[in-house]
C-alpha cells in the first residue's frame, strides 16, 4: 500500500465552452480562447475542439457533436488532473450534469419536481421516486471507457451511492398512502418505506452500474455518500445499502462523506468490510495556522475517533477547502498531513485529498489547490523520511 | 373553545424565476436592481398567497435569508460567519456562527429594511421567526464565552431581545423561536432550566406573542418542562411526535400544530389533516391552535409549498366553521 497516495474526490467545474456548447448558448471569442489556452497549457492537440466550437457558433450541434464536446471536456480534465501530479485521477465528472441530477435522470422511476436550496444561493433540482427505480442502461460506462483509454494514471470512479440518491429524492412511491400524522404507527410506516426505497436503489441502480464498471476494468470505485449522517439513526441503513451495492464484487471500494458530523458514523461503519477507505472533508473546519498539534489542527479532531475505534481502513484526508478560493500553501497542507499521520500512526493509512469535488472553484483555483496538495504531500513525505 | 388559526412556519422556498435570478446574480450575469425586483415579486406573490389562503398571521417567508443565522450574524458585533454545517437531518447547510467577542446587536438600522419585510397595514398581523437562544448557543462555535449557557444568556439579552423589540416596534406581533436542538439532542436538566431563565428574560415586558417551536424531533420527552416556560405557545412537529403521548399533559398553552409535512412532495389528503387537527384540538384542548407545517417549507419547490399553504388554509377554515 502506497503511503500518502494523493487523489481527487470527483468533480471539477466545467469550462465555459463546455457549458455553452451543451446548453446551446452562443459561444464567444473568450470561450474559444479559454479552450486554446487550457489546451496549450495541458499539451493537448486541441484543433479538433476548436473546429467543433466554431461550428457551434454557426449552427446547432447534433446530439453526437454535443457528446463529442463532453468527451473533449473529459480529455481536458484528465490531463489537468494528471498535470497537477495527483497519483489517482478521474475525468472531473465532465460528462455528468451533477452528482444527483445525472444518475436520477438516467434512471427509470424518477420525475423531477423542482428546485430546492442547498445553501446560500446554491440549489439543486430534486426528483421524486414515482415507481420502483430501474436502470435504463449503465450510466457511467461510456465515460469510464473513455477515461480508461485516455488516462495515463490509475483511475478511481466516483459514483453517487444509494443512500444519498434516496435521501435527496422525495418518495412518492414507497410511502404513498402512509399519511398517518402524529403517531408511532405513521413513523414506523415511513421508516419501512424508506428502507425499501434505499435498498431498491442499491440493488437496482448502484450494483448493476458497479458490475459493468468492474467488467470494463474499473479497479477502484468511490461511493459518494454525503447524506450519510443526515439521519443519524439511519447510518445502519447506509451500511446495509453499501454492502448490497458491493458485496461479492472484486474491486476496491471507498466511501466519500463530507460536511457531516462524523461521530454519528460510529460504531456502524466498523462493520463495512467492503470499504477500504473513508474519504472525508476536514479542511473546511480547520484553522489555516501552521502546526502539527491538536490546538492548531482543530478540523482534524475526529481522526482520534478512527484511532480509538482501531479503524484499519485508509482515510482520505481532506487537506484543501473546496468552498474557498484561498490557495492553501504547501506547508499548511504538509502540516495537515503530518498531523493526520501522527494521529493515525501510519502514513500508509493517509491519502491526501481535497475535501470534496472542486466543482465550485474555477479551473485556475482548482489547479493551484491540487498542485499544492501534491507539493504538500511531497513535503510531508520528505519530512518523514 | 379552541380558536383555530393558521400561518407559515419558517423559511419559504424561492420561486423558480427567483432561483434563476439569484444564480445569475452570483455569476455576475444580472445586477442588483433585477435581484431586488425578483425578491419583491416573490414577496408580493407570497403575501397574496397567504391572504388568499386565509392565514391569520403573515410572514415575509424569510426569502432573502441564507439560513436561520446568517442575517443575524451580519447584524451583530462579536459574531462572524464560519464554515458550512449541515442543518440537522436535512440536505440544507448553514454558515456556522462563530462567537469571537461580546455579542451585541449592532446594525439595528437595517433590521427591518433588509431582513424583515411587512407592508404598512396596521390591521394585518405579522410574525417573524428567529433562532431560539438554546439552539443558537449549541450550533454556534463559541470561542469567547465561558460556556454555551453564558453565550445563550448573552445572545438572549444583548442580541435577540433588542432585535425583537425593534421588530415589535415595527408591528410584528408573533415571534416564533425555532428550537430543533432541544428535541434532537437530549438536554441536561440544568441546561433546560437555564434556557427557561433565558426565555423569561426574553419575554419580560415584550409586547408580542412568543412561541417556542420544536421540530426535527419528538417533543414529548421535553414537554413537561416546556409547559412551564414563560411563553404563549409551544410548537410541535407531529411528524415526529405521537399525539397520544401528550394526552396526559395539561395543555393550557397555545399550540402550534405542525401537521403538514414540509419535507414531502406529496400533498397531504385534506381529510387526513382535518381529522388529525380535529383530534388534536379535542385531545389537548389548547386555547388557540395554530395550524402550520412541521418546519419551514424551504425543503420543497415553491409550487408544492404553495399547495401546502392552501391546504393549511382550507383545513383551518373547515375547523373554524365546524367541518
Amino acid at each position: 500500500m502506497d503511503a500518502l497516495q494523493t487523489h481527487e474526490i470527483g468533480s471539477l467545474s466545467k469550462l465555459s465552452w463546455r457549458v455553452k456548447a451543451i446548453q446551446g448558448r452562443t459561444l464567444g471569442a473568450e470561450d474559444l480562447t479559454s479552450a486554446k489556452n487550457w489546451g496549450e497549457r495541458l499539451g493537448i492537440a486541441y484543433q479538433g475542439l476548436i473546429d467543433l466550437l466554431q461550428r457551434a457558433q454557426q449552427e446547432k450541434l447534433s446530439e453526437a457533436d454535443r457528446a463529442e464536446v463532453m468527451r473533449w471536456s473529459s480529455r481536458y480534465a484528465i490531463k489537468m488532473l494528471e498535470q497537477t501530479g495527483l497519483d489517482v485521477i478521474y475525468d472531473g465528472e465532465q460528462q455528468r450534469s451533477e452528482m444527483y441530477h445525472y444518475p436520477v435522470s438516467h434512471s427509470q422511476g424518477f420525475e423531477f419536481r423542482g428546485t430546492v436550496r442547498s445553501f446560500d444561493n446554491k440549489y439543486y433540482r430534486k426528483a421524486a421516486c414515482v415507481a420502483e427505480p430501474k436502470l435504463s442502461r449503465p450510466y457511467h460506462l461510456d465515460e469510464f471507457r473513455f477515461a480508461r483509454d485516455h488516462a495515463e494514471k490509475p483511475l478511481k470512479v466516483p459514483i453517487t451511492g444509494a443512500y444519498t440518491l434516496a435521501d435527496w429524492s422525495y418518495d412518492e412511491y414507497y410511502s404513498k398512502g402512509s399519511f398517518q400524522i402524529g403517531s408511532e404507527f405513521g413513523r414506523a410506516q415511513r421508516n419501512q418505506a424508506r428502507r425499501r426505497f434505499v435498498l431498491d436503489v442499491a440493488r437496482n441502480l448502484i450494483r448493476p452500474n458497479i458490475e459493468t464498471l468492474v467488467e470494463a476494468g474499473a479497479e477502484w470505485i468511490q461511493i459518494d455518500e454525503p447524506a450519510v449522517t443526515t439521519h443519524p439513526e439511519e447510518v445502519p441503513l447506509f451500511v446495509e445499502a453499501f454492502e448490497a451495492s458491493t458485496q461479492g464484487i472484486d474491486c476496491q471500494f471507498s466511501a466519500h462523506i463530507c460536511f457531516s458530523d462524523y461521530t454519528r458514523l460510529f460504531p456502524d461503519i466498523l462493520s463495512m468490510e467492503n470499504c477500504s477507505e473513508f474519504a472525508l472533508e476536514f479542511a473546511n473546519r480547520d484553522s489555516t495556522a501552521l502546526g502539527v498539534n491538536p490546538q492548531v489542527r482543530t478540523g482534524y479532531e475526529i481522526l482520534t475517533r478512527f484511532k480509538e475505534h482501531r479503524v484499519d481502513k485508509r482515510i482520505g484526508v481532506g487537506v484543501v477547502d473546496v468552498h474557498s478560493d484561498f490557495i492553501e500553501p504547501p506547508d499548511l497542507i504538509r502540516d495537515r498531513i503530518l498531523y493526520a499521520v501522527e494521529v493515525l500512526g501510519d502514513p500508509a493509512r493517509v491519502n491526501p485529498t481535497p475535501d470534496c469535488g472542486l466543482r465550485t472553484r474555477t479551473w485556475d483555483v482548482a489547479y493551484e489547490k491540487l498542485s499544492n496538495l501534491v507539493a504538500g504531500a511531497e513535503m510531508a513525505a520528505r519530512s518523514m523520511s | 373553545m379552541t380558536q383555530v388559526k393558521a400561518f407559515l412556519n419558517g423559511i419559504y422556498p424561492r420561486s423558480e424565476p427567483l432561483v434563476s435570478i439569484t444564480r445569475d446574480y452570483d455569476r455576475g450575469r444580472t445586477g442588483e436592481q433585477e435581484l431586488k425586483q425578483g425578491f419583491q415579486q416573490d414577496l408580493e406573490a407570497l403575501i397574496d398567497l397567504q391572504v388568499s389562503s386565509g392565514l391569520d398571521y403573515l410572514s415575509d417567508g424569510m426569502l432573502n435569508w441564507q439560513d436561520l443565522y446568517h442575517p443575524i450574524v451580519g447584524m451583530a458585533e462579536g459574531l462572524k460567519a464560519g464554515p458550512l454545517e449541515r442543518s440537522f437531518n436535512t440536505n440544507t447547510f448553514y454558515r456556522q456562527p462563530i462567537v469571537a467577542g461580546n455579542v451585541r446587536l449592532q446594525r439595528s438600522d437595517d433590521v427591518d429594511s433588509e431582513f424583515f419585510h411587512r407592508d404598512g397595514s396596521q390591521e394585518t398581523l405579522w410574525k417573524a421567526v428567529l433562532p431560539s437562544p438554546y439552539l443558537f448557543s449549541r450550533v454556534a462555535a463559541n470561542e469567547f464565552y465561558h460556556d454555551e449557557n453564558e453565550l445563550m444568556m448573552a445572545f438572549t439579552t444583548e442580541l435577540l431581545k433588542p432585535l425583537t423589540q425593534r421588530l415589535v416596534e415595527r408591528g410584528i406581533s408573533f415571534i416564533q423561536l425555532n428550537e430543533p436542538y432541544l428535541v434532537s439532542h437530549k438536554p441536561r436538566l440544568q441546561d433546560v432550566k437555564l434556557f427557561q431563565e433565558a426565555i423569561e428574560a426574553f419575554t419580560k415586558d415584550l409586547n408580542a406573542r412568543v412561541c417556542i417551536h420544536t421540530h426535527f424531533g419528538d417533543a414529548e420527552p421535553i414537554m413537561e418542562h416546556l409547559l412551564d416556560f414563560e411563553v404563549d405557545a409551544i410548537g410541535i412537529d407531529f411528524l415526529e411526535t405521537d399525539l397520544d403521548s401528550l394526552t396526559g399533559y395539561d395543555f393550557e398553552m397555545e399550540l402550534v400544530c405542525g401537521c403538514v409535512n414540509s419535507r414531502s412532495s406529496l400533498i397531504e389528503d385534506e381529510e387526513v389533516v382535518y381529522a388529525f387537527a380535529h383530534r388534536t384540538i379535542e385531545q389537548l384542548n389548547p386555547p388557540i391552535c395554530y395550524l402550520t407545517t412541521n418546519t419551514g417549507l424551504e425543503f420543497v419547490p415553491e409550487e408544492i409549498a404553495r399547495n401546502k399553504v392552501r391546504l393549511l388554509g382550507r383545513v383551518a377554515e373547515r375547523l373554524r366553521t365546524g367541518g
